[in-house]
């Protein structure tokens, strides 16, 4: 499969793909780009799990998608993860922490109701299951929250996963079937021909047929030698961890109104209360959502409060528990709230593999399906057109 | 607000605190503790019966500099800082949030007993030497009643003698230094006279009370069922050959000490090597002051120096506080510092000839096995942290996102410190020694209460 196309010089390696970026998009892509049996290089500049991927949640949930294409890519992706945990854990015995338990799209006494409502109809009529439970049914099924609510919606069918151990047992399978990591290794330059790319890092030049960009918010930064506009922004969002917590929370619960701070473009600081706990033990409180500059990866202590405070709102008996730890990633935000997948208009060898904002360990596993079809010609598991970069890109695609 | 923020109250924070006192500088001082005075003027809490006898000079001393120190300055105890972010400091005091927002902020956060992981460490009955100086001088317990302490430099036969006289039969003392080591520095002692003093307020009730001296040998293992029974005791190279067993029920190990920089870090500072603690401390300048504006250093928490080195550091912390307030001109500066420089020059010469007796050994990352554990609050064992870093980790922050270790309460505090020899000298020489685990507030667990009324700004 190989073209071996040295153009002299400081050469090092020829593949057929790489992939830059070993965040969950960039280690699902190497995987499935992998098992079709291309020669693969991964190109990391820090190692697996070090960005985005290494400071988010492990949802997988169904319900805060905003518009058509998004929920059919997404609801790919989540019948692929479930595939995948069995895979991952056979092939290269890494458990991905892969658990249904089912998330609560929480209705609060203050409001939301007819919003949320709105947003179940749009699923319901998509296919997805929920169900609607009252103030007494929340508290049924989930015991400690406590906080006033008016109903809630519970999808049965949400899952989570363990974002860091998957990106780590996605680019293990990629190995596995012949794919090269380069951790620490940086992209210094990116040149791009009709039929190939060259690559340049700190190791020297790589060239290849192809070249797979899913550097998260760093991506425009990895095609700068380019000269093409990336449109992805950095969607700071920041988490508390409670350790050794009075209270139990068995599902995902969300408040309805996080969906409004996906959807929103509105560039200024919003909280939304996401719990979560993990078969560790710990709880994960979130989420904030604010509009910031690629380098920007500092915890802000007023932030991490009124997350804090937003949570004890739904889980009171939370107050008495310990805050041990708190991080902040940086979400790859597109003005349509859209991925990019598909290659640049210009540079038809360079595929695009990133803008999943706050989906991206959702979406990871079928945009990698999407882009190994692409590069392999074959049928893609849901229509391409969508998501290619060269749509053109209208803000705020809403559904309905 | 103040001008002036002093994390600690320690040596360090209360030679500081009367130094900018005198200098007129509005000053607080928070400390974590109920009490002031730190490692080595610790007190007994406010609630105790002082014993009548016998009399702690070290105490006594330590209550006069306290006092002096309260009259210069405020001071907020029991509020343990979790969070800096330029000039505001994040505060928890008993469960009440509040944050301080001063012209200057330094930080003399001390150190604490540097982590050794062995076989059987994390046994009931095995506590650090720090420990055990806590329990006994700072609460008057008595940890057990027959005790072996192990460990290597001059601490270990303050903390025996600390034992003996709460009480607990003292077996042996282990020093992991051999004997000819100790004489060849001997000569560099000869300029500090005093220290003698110091040495044989220790070391006679210790040969009054029949206590067994070792050098050149270390822990190998602790035993027991529920609890240490037995230590094991192996010669280092160069010492006495053989190894034996020793019938204890308290363990007190005591291998120089670590200075936490989450702080510092989180703050921003730059770091340097410091061979003394063998591991990265806040880099400063003759004025004490960081590479951040506004953040000054001094103490155990930038270097090891001792209670000396610690409160001279303060006390010229102050002034370059002072200095960066413009209360002081450059010369006036000077000149109240010169003599404070000259007296330091002279302590820490005292603090390098113990750091070349007492050297870090990395002899030590010897002793854990695969099965011993090396981060306790995430039971992570040695076996799978070598394993996360024969498969590629380069450095702290990949082990703990392979393995957890690191993500518990302690937050990295303890396995951060010792985990760095342990994977140079077993694993990968090339691993990256000098990195740390990320800081991110909280820097000490708070109640999800207290961070929820934690005042937003915006
Ligand atoms: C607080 C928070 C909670 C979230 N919760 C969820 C959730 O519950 N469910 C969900 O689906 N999504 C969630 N997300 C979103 C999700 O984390 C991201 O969409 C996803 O991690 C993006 O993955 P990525 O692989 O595109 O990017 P990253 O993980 O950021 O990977 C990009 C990689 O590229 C590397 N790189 C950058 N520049 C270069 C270069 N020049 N050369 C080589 N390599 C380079 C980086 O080092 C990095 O490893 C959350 C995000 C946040 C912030
Ligand atoms: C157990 C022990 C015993 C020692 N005994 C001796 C001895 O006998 N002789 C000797 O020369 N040296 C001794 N040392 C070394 C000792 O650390 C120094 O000599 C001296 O105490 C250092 O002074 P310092 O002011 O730098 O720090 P410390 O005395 O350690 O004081 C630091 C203070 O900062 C406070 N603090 C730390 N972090 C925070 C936070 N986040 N928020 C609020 N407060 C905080 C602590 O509670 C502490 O009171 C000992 C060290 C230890 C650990």
């Amino acid at each position: 499969m190989t073209i071996s196309r040295d153009h002299g010089g400081t050469t090092i390696g020829v593949c057929d793909a790489i992939v830059v970026g070993a965040g969950i998009v960039g280690a699902s892509c190497a995987h499935a780009l992998a098992k079709a049996g291309l020669a693969v290089r991964i190109v990391e500049r820090d190692a697996p799990a070090r960005g985005t991927s290494g400071a988010c949640e492990g949802n997988l949930v169904l319900w805060d998608r905003t518009s058509d294409p998004d929920l059919a890519l997404t609801r790919v992706s989540h019948r692929r993860w479930a595939e995948l945990a069995e895979e991952l854990s056979a092939g290269v015995g890494i458990d991905i922490e892969y658990a249904r338990k089912g998330s609560l799209m929480v209705i609060p006494e203050s409001g939301g109701i007819d919003g949320a409502r709105r947003q179940c109809d749009w699923l319901g009529g998509q296919g997805v299951r929920y169900e609607w439970l009252d103030a007494a049914g929340v508290r049924e099924a989930e015991p400690w929250l406590k906080g006033a609510v008016d109903g809630a919606a519970y999808f049965p069918d949400d899952a989570q996963i363990e974002p860091r151990l998957a990106t780590w047992a996605q680019v293990r399978a990629a190995q596995r079937c012949g794919a090269t990591l380069h951790a620490h290794q940086p992209v210094l330059d990116v040149q791009s021909s009709a039929t190939g790319v060259r690559v340049t890092t700190g190791l020297g030049v790589l060239s290849a047929d192809w070249l797979v960009v899913a550097a998260g918010v760093w991506s425009p930064e990895v095609v700068r030698s380019l000269h093409v506009d990336v449109p992805v922004r950095p969607r700071k969002g920041q988490i508390a961890i409670i350790a050794g917590s009075p209270v139990q929370v068995i599902h995902k619960v969300m408040e309805a109104s996080y969906v409004q701070t996906v959807a929103s473009d509105d560039e200024q600081l919003q909280v939304a209360n996401v719990v979560e706990s993990t078969r560790s033990g710990s709880i994960l409180l979130g989420s904030s959502r604010e509009v910031t500059v690629p380098s920007d990866r500092g915890v802000e202590l007023s932030v991490l409060s009124r997350i804090v405070a937003r949570a004890l709102d739904f889980f009171p008996d939370l107050a008495s528990a310990q805050v041990i730890r708190s991080y902040a990633g940086l979400r790859p935000m597109t003005p349509d709230h859209l991925p990019l997948i598909g290659p640049l208009r210009e540079h038809p060898r360079v595929i695009l593999a990133t803008g999943h904002e706050g989906g991206g360990v959702m979406g990871a596993a079928a945009t990698a399906d999407m882009v190994a079809a692409l590069i392999m010609g074959a049928p893609t598991p849901v229509p391409p057109e969508p998501y290619l970069p060269t749509r053109t890109l209208n803000p705020a695609g809403s559904h309905g | 607000m103040p001008d002036l923020l002093i994390v600690g109250a320690g040596p360090a924070g209360l030679a500081a605190a009367i130094q900018a006192g005198e200098l007129g500088l509005d000053t607080v001082v928070v400390d974590e503790n109920t009490t002031a005075g730190g490692q080595f003027y610790r007190q007994y809490p406010e609630s105790f019966q002082e014993p009548a006898s016998p009399r702690d000079p070290q105490r006594e001393r330590g209550r006069q500099v306290i006092s002096r120190a309260r009259r210069a300055a405020e001071f907020r105890l029991g509020a343990s800082v979790w969070g800096i972010d330029g000039p505001d400091v994040w505060l928890d005091q008993g469960g009440e949030p509040d944050l301080v927002r001063s012209h200057c902020t330094l930080l003399a956060t001390g150190a604490h007993d540097r982590p050794t992981p062995f076989p059987g460490w994390t046994l009931p009955g095995v506590i650090t030497a720090g420990a055990a100086q806590t329990l006994v001088k700072g609460q008057a317990v008595k940890p057990g009643s027959r005790a072996v302490v192990a460990g290597s430099g001059p601490f270990l036969l303050t903390v025996a003698a600390h034992l003996v006289a709460a009480g607990v039969r003292v077996v042996e003392v282990v020093e992991a230094a051999t004997l000819h080591e100790g004489l060849r520095l001997l000569p560099r002692t000869l300029p500090y006279p005093a220290r003698y003093v110091e040495l044989s307020r220790y070391l006679t009730p210790l040969l009054r009370h029949g206590a067994r001296f070792t050098r050149g040998c270390v822990v190998a293992a602790a035993e027991g069922r529920d609890h240490v029974e037995r230590v094991e005791l192996e010669p280092l190279r160069g010492g006495p050959r053989r190894t034996r067993s020793v019938g204890v029920d308290l363990l007190c190990v005591g291998y120089g000490f670590s200075a936490p920089t989450d702080l510092a870090r989180l703050a921003g500072c730059s770091l340097r090597w410091d061979t003394g603690m063998a591991q990265p401390v806040p880099r400063h300048d003759r004025w004490q002051a960081t590479s951040v504006p506004g953040l000054l250093v001094a103490g155990e928490a930038c270097g090891l120096g001792g209670a000396s080195v610690s409160a001279l550091e303060g006390q010229i912390a102050a002034i370059g506080a002072a200095r960066q307030l413009a209360r002081l001109s450059d010369p006036e500066a000077a000149r109240l510092a010169r003599p404070l420089w000259a007296r330091l020059r002279r302590a820490r010469g005292f603090a390098r000839v113990l750091t070349d007796a007492f050297p870090h050994r990395l002899q030590l990352a010897e002793l854990p096995t695969d099965d011993t554990i090396v981060c306790r609050c995430q039971n992570v064992r040695w076996g799978t942290v070598r394993k996360a870093v024969e498969e590629g980790a380069h450095d702290l922050n990949e082990v703990k996102t392979s393995t957890r270790c690191g993500m518990g309460w302690c937050q990295g505090r303890i396995c951060g410190a010792a985990l760095p020899d342990l994977i140079t000298s077993r694993v990968d020489p090339g691993f990256d020694h000098s990195a740390v685990f990320t800081a991110r507030p909280p820097l000490r667990p708070v109640r999800a209460s207290t961070l929820a009324r934690a005042l937003p700004r915006r």
